[in-house]
């Protein structure tokens, strides 16, 4: 502000006045100084800004509290320097800029004028007029504005941009020197810059985008014109540019005038920026993601800016309470940041402490891995080895900068225990090394023997030195050893961790093994192959096994599949069909999937399921099933006849399994269909003839037609004697062929069986007549019997005609009938001839089956007889046997009829008959079973064939020593006669596997307990092992 | 009762005819007549009416049972016995020649020594004895 108060000034002594009223019409600091009496008089803005009291506007300059400095050096103005000094001396001022320091510390900027006061007529200076304009808020702005724009300028020099300029309305455009530095101009080429020419320096591809992004920016549609596109440089190449600007003056008509804004040479940017996006998300991935590892990273100053999930597994803490924070402060000890401190500042020879500490080698590129401790959340202390290194920006060598510093430490804790671990192990491997009975190995790269144990060597047949001195290359076979080498040097390259084989080695003797080789690699620290670890198991002799096993495998196999023997295997338990040759399941129609998926009881008609059963039960008691016949159903639902039997075998895993052998039997059955058609055919035909030739000769014989010569009566007495056998043979043969296939009926009725023994007597009395023999009848029962006369008349008849054929000349043939138990009849027929052969006894009762077939003439008969006896009396309920001692004489004996033997104990106790001629013995075993088994006791052979002609037993347990002779005897008839009935050996001796065989049991005395034998009995009877 | 006496045999096997000729005529002195087929015995068994008549039951053209059905169209049976022969034994069979009105039925081959007494056997139980 400009003042000139020289013309108002009176020239009178009131002139304080004057100068009271001209500084007080003054709105800002103002005030008036003589310099003479050094005073000032202040206006009213000046006196509080000084810190007068109120009231006073009148000071000395030494009373003057405030302070006044140059705006720019900011030294205190000496007091020639103060601007009412220079004005006093005659000094005009015109906004002088000062700082002024108030008494109350208040530091104001002031615009400062001055200008002397001369008297109107003396021109004596009367006083220095001094204005201040308080300027602090305005100064402050200018002053933010220009540290502002100086920053800005600081930028765009550290950013390489250039500015420009452009007037909207005349497309001028200005240019920084920066900005055509860039395009390889210099200032003054580009003074002469416009619109249209600059349009012309862009990419043809790129002044649409650009044009479009101002056009926005002029509608006011975004705040800023940024765009990117390629500018030619002088040179011809193009540049990328950045360019980024804003409306920032207005004309009258708020139309948009000038704009401006930068230029930044983004080129290598756009050329770096996917790679540096690349490796940037791979570092994060990796810090991120990497848990075992802690990295720690820091801004230039040490401030945490990542935190790991390594580090915060390690620390403890969480990423938020560690990202901010300053390190090294929480996460190391104190002292061992001073110690390293101190070391650091001894090398460099400057103060090196705090973060610097971790950063100064860092920064000035050498990375460092140090051991440190960690303190962790928890108070814990880790020892880690931490490696440090700066964080560099990418960038051409001269701008490369430190952006921050990363820290890796691995948790040495862990490593410790690792090595201890691992020092441990290789004791352990040490010592299993030497004392294994594996053959062990160290192999140098190129397959020398390097380490070996005693197994090996004696797996080898070499000492350890001369194993030692060769590699195994030499003693592998040759055809091994281009595998062993493919393997090996897999191993090598690092494809595959670790390999075995099964190889052949030479022993030194030239005797080849078979061996399984395990190879795996060692490497050092670097991760190169030190040697190889091999492990070689002898296994010539699995492999020889293995061999035999398979081949022996193959033989079965080819036997099991061509073998015309169905071949089935089958669970226990289920039924279910496990495998099954050709023979098995050829003949069903199955495919051999199909087959696979059945039972046994799919393919066994429901009638066979008892047959079956039967089997079942007989492979838990004695492990197999005698052969039986059945029939399976084909695919198609028809039937055909098989003959099975099968053992039980326990697998390897435990399972039980049935082998069965299966014949398809129809051909048999067809031919034996055959057979009897052919001879139920052919008796009927030679019946017709032989009924004339036996009837004419026995007319003859019988003289009915007059005397014959006696040499011819004697042929004809032949004649009718074999045309008689003839005929009995004949029908003896229709009979056992009726009987067989099912066709006699038997017409059952109550007789008295005393008529039907006389008739038996009378009709066999001169049979026996003519053999010389006498029949005696003995009993005299008034009983009767449900039977078919015809039928047991026939039976008694051939059971009489035998005693009588083997009785000696003038021998007597006993027929004996006497009661039974349980209304049951007992017929004997009892001979004193030769007795039975023993070797014939297991034949007697089959089909043509005679005791010397060549004997025909002195004992003729049809060998049929005991058989057809045997189906009759059995199919009558009855039960025929025999007891028969050679010289002495047989004893054939039926029971009739039988008690109902259905074998539910639920309604009756089992009865068992002991032959035991240890009384004792048999008396405590009948002790032990007394509350379930009616136990009857024959404690010698012939009381025990007493007892079963005259009981039923459903069980019989038989002592084989016995003092009148061998239990085999006793069991031959009960087997031959009733072969249902379950014997159970029970000696002290062994026995003979013939016997063992064909019983239900065997136990032996010293080897069974007493309750062992109740439990077998039991188990017997439970599964109904019972007669029919 | 009436003594047997008179007996007539169809069979047409010449053999057993001539058998059973010299059995009954030579041991059991009956009046026997002969016949080789049933359609003889249509013709000639009425006229001759037989104490018992012996009949074959397998006979080529008519058979046994056959004749027997057709005789009775012809004869009276109230005074004759017959007695089937048969090399078939089963007894359902024999019930199916007593239901056709035999008295009873003898088994081929038969005891040509025995036959004679046999008959008589059973013509005194034909006759309720």
């Amino acid at each position: 502000m400009t003042l000139d108060l020289t013309d108002k000034l009176p020239a009178n002594k009131d002139t304080l006045i004057f100068l009271r009223s001209l500084l007080e019409a003054n709105p800002t600091l103002a005030f008036a100084y003589h310099g003479d009496n050094k005073s000032f008089l202040l206006n009213e803005v000046a006196a509080d800004s000084f810190g007068l009291d109120q009231g006073t506007f009148c000071i000395k300059e030494s009373e003057l509290m405030v302070t006044l400095t140059n705006i720019d050096d900011q030294t205190a103005l000496a007091p020639e320097q103060t601007p009412w000094m220079k004005v006093w001396q005659g000094e005009t001022l015109n906004n002088i800029e000062l700082k002024l320091r108030t008494p109350n510390n208040k530091l104001m900027v002031v615009l400062c004028s001055g200008k002397l006061l001369l008297a109107p007529e003396s021109k004596a200076p009367l006083a220095a007029i001094i204005t201040m304009t308080d300027i602090t808020t305005q100064y402050e702005n200018e002053t933010k504005l220009e540290k502002n724009q100086h920053h800005l300028q600081m930028i765009l020099d550290g950013t390489n941009a250039g500015t420009w300029e452009w007037n909207v309305q005349t497309g001028e455009m200005r240019f920084s020197a920066k900005w055509s530095e860039l395009l390889g101009y210099s200032v003054e080429e580009l003074s002469e810059m416009n619109i249209g020419k600059w349009k012309a320096l862009h990419h043809p591809d790129d002044v649409g985008l650009s044009e479009e992004s101002i056009k926005a920016h002029l509608r006011g549609d975004e705040p800023f014109y940024n765009a990117t596109g390629r500018i030619k440089h002088k040179d011809g190449r193009w540049v990328w540019l950045q360019v980024r600007g804003r409306i920032y003056q207005w004309d009258d008509n708020n139309e948009p005038l000038w704009v401006a804004g930068i230029h930044l040479d983004v080129s290598s940017v756009r050329v770096f920026e996917d790679r540096a996006r690349t490796s940037q998300s791979y570092v994060e991935a990796v810090i991120n993601s990497s848990a075992e590892v802690s990295i720690i990273v820091t801004d230039t100053e040490g401030l945490i800016t990542i935190f790991n999930p390594g580090a915060q597994a390690l620390l403890g803490y969480s990423e938020d309470e560690i990202v901010g924070k300053q390190t090294p402060a929480i996460l190391h000890l104190e002292s061992e940041v001073i110690a390293r401190s101190k070391e650091l500042s001894a090398e460099h020879g400057i103060e090196i402490s705090g973060f610097e500490v971790f950063a100064y080698n860092a920064r000035n590129g050498i990375p460092e891995t140090l051991k440190w401790t960690y303190v962790c959340k928890n108070g814990d202390h880790k020892r880690v080895s931490l490696s440090t290194s700066a964080l560099i920006e990418e960038g051409l060598e001269s701008e490369k900068k430190v952006i921050g510093y990363i820290g890796i430490a691995i948790d040495e804790t862990a490593q410790l225990a690792a090595e201890e671990q691992a020092r441990m192990s290789t004791q352990r491997f040490a010592g299993a090394f030497d004392s294994t009975a594996v053959g062990m190995a160290l192999v140098s790269l190129e397959g020398g023997w390097l380490v070996v144990n005693d197994a090996l060597c004696s797996m080898l047949g070499y000492t350890r030195e001369e194993l030692i001195a060769i590699d195994f290359q030499t003693i592998t076979h040759p055809d091994d050893l281009e595998n062993d080498l493919t393997l090996l040097g897999q191993l090598l390259d690092g494809t595959i961790p670790n390999y075995s084989m099964q190889k052949r080695y030479y022993r030194k003797n030239g005797e080849l093994i078979q061996a399984l080789l395990w190879v795996a690699i060692v490497r050092d620290r670097n991760g190169d192959p030190v040697h190889f670890v091999s492990q070689i198991q002898n296994i010539t002799e699995e492999f020889k096994a293995r061999q035999q096993l398979v081949s022996s495998e193959t033989r079965l196999r080819g036997l099991f599949d061509l073998s015309p023997i169905g071949i089935i295997l089958m669970e226990y338990r289920t039924g279910k069909v496990l495998e099954a040759n050709r023979a098995v399941i050829a003949p069903t129609g199955y495919s051999y999937e199909e087959f696979m998926e059945l039972s046994d009881r799919d393919i066994t008609p429901r009638e066979h399921a008892q047959t079956m059963a039967l089997a079942i039960e007989q492979l838990r008691t004695i492990g197999r099933y005698e052969p039986v016949e059945k029939e399976h159903i084909r695919k198609d639902g028809s039937r055909y006849p098989v003959l099975i039997q099968g053992i039980l075998m326990t697998e390897s895993d435990g399972r039980e399994v049935v082998w069965s052998l299966i014949e398809d039997i129809s051909d048999r059955k067809r031919l034996e269909r055959i057979k009897d058609e052919f001879i139920s055919t052919v008796s009927h035909e030679l019946r017709t003839p032989l009924t004339s030739i036996s009837g004419a000769l026995s007319l003859i014989v019988g003289g009915v037609l007059g005397e014959v010569p006696d040499e011819i009566l004697d042929m004809l007495q032949i004649a009718a004697k074999s045309s008689e056998r003839l005929s009995q043979l004949v029908n003896d043969l229709l009979d056992m062929d009726k009987l067989l296939a099912g066709k006699m009926d038997l017409k059952l009725e109550l007789i008295d069986l005393q008529p039907l023994i006389n008739d038996a007597e009378n009709a066999m009395q001169a049979f026996a007549t003519a053999n010389g023999v006498r029949i005696v009848s003995i009993g005299n029962l008034k009983m009767r019997v449900r039977t078919d006369s015809g039928r047991l008349l026939q039976v008694l008849s051939n059971l009489l005609s035998n005693a009588c054929k083997h009785s000696n000349a003038g021998g007597q043939v006993e027929l004996h009938h006497e009661a039974g138990p349980e209304d049951s009849i007992i017929i004997s027929i009892i001979d004193h001839g030769k007795g039975i052969p023993k070797e014939f006894r297991s034949r007697i009762f089959q089909k043509f089956a005679q005791a010397d077939a060549s004997d025909t003439s002195d004992t003729p008969g049809t060998g049929l007889g005991l058989a057809i006896c045997k189906e009759i009396i059995e199919r009558l309920g009855g039960v025929i046997g025999y007891e028969s001692t050679e010289g002495q004489g047989s004893h054939f004996w039926i029971r009739l009829p039988r008690a109902q033997t259905e074998f539910d104990f639920s309604q009756r106790t089992p009865r068992v008959l002991h032959v035991e001629d240890d009384e004792d013995f048999a008396q405590l075993m009948k002790l032990q079973v007394s509350n379930w088994v009616d136990m009857d006791l024959a404690t010698d052979l012939t009381s025990a064939f007493e007892k079963i002609r005259l009981n039923h037993y459903d069980l019989i347990l038989l002592d084989l020593f016995l003092p009148d002779g061998h239990g085999e005897t006793l069991w031959e008839t009960i087997h031959l006669a009733q072969p249902d009935i379950p014997i159970v050996i029970l000696s002290g001796h062994e026995v003979p596997r013939k016997l063992a065989d064909n019983v239900a049991a065997v136990l032996l005395k010293d080897e069974y307990s007493l309750s062992q034998v109740v439990s077998t009995l039991h188990n017997i009877f439970d599964m109904g092992e019972a007669p029919k | 009762m009436k003594t047997l006496q008179r007996i007539a045999h169809v069979d047409d096997d010449e053999s057993i005819r001539a058998i059973a000729k010299v059995a009954l005529e030579r041991i059991g002195k009956f009046t026997l007549l002969s016949c080789a087929s049933g359609v003889e015995a249509l013709e000639k068994v009425p006229g001759f009416a037989p104490d018992i008549l012996l009949l074959d039951v397998m006979m080529p053209g008519l058979d046994g049972p056959n004749t027997l059905k057709q005789l009775r169209e012809k004869m009276n049976f109230d005074e004759t016995a017959v007695i089937f022969m048969t090399a078939k034994v089963q007894s359902t069979e024999v019930q199916y020649y007593k239901s056709l009105g035999a008295f009873n039925v003898i088994l081929k081959p038969f005891d040509a020594m025995g036959l004679s007494d046999q008959l008589k056997n059973y013509w005194n139980q034909f006759n309720g004895e």
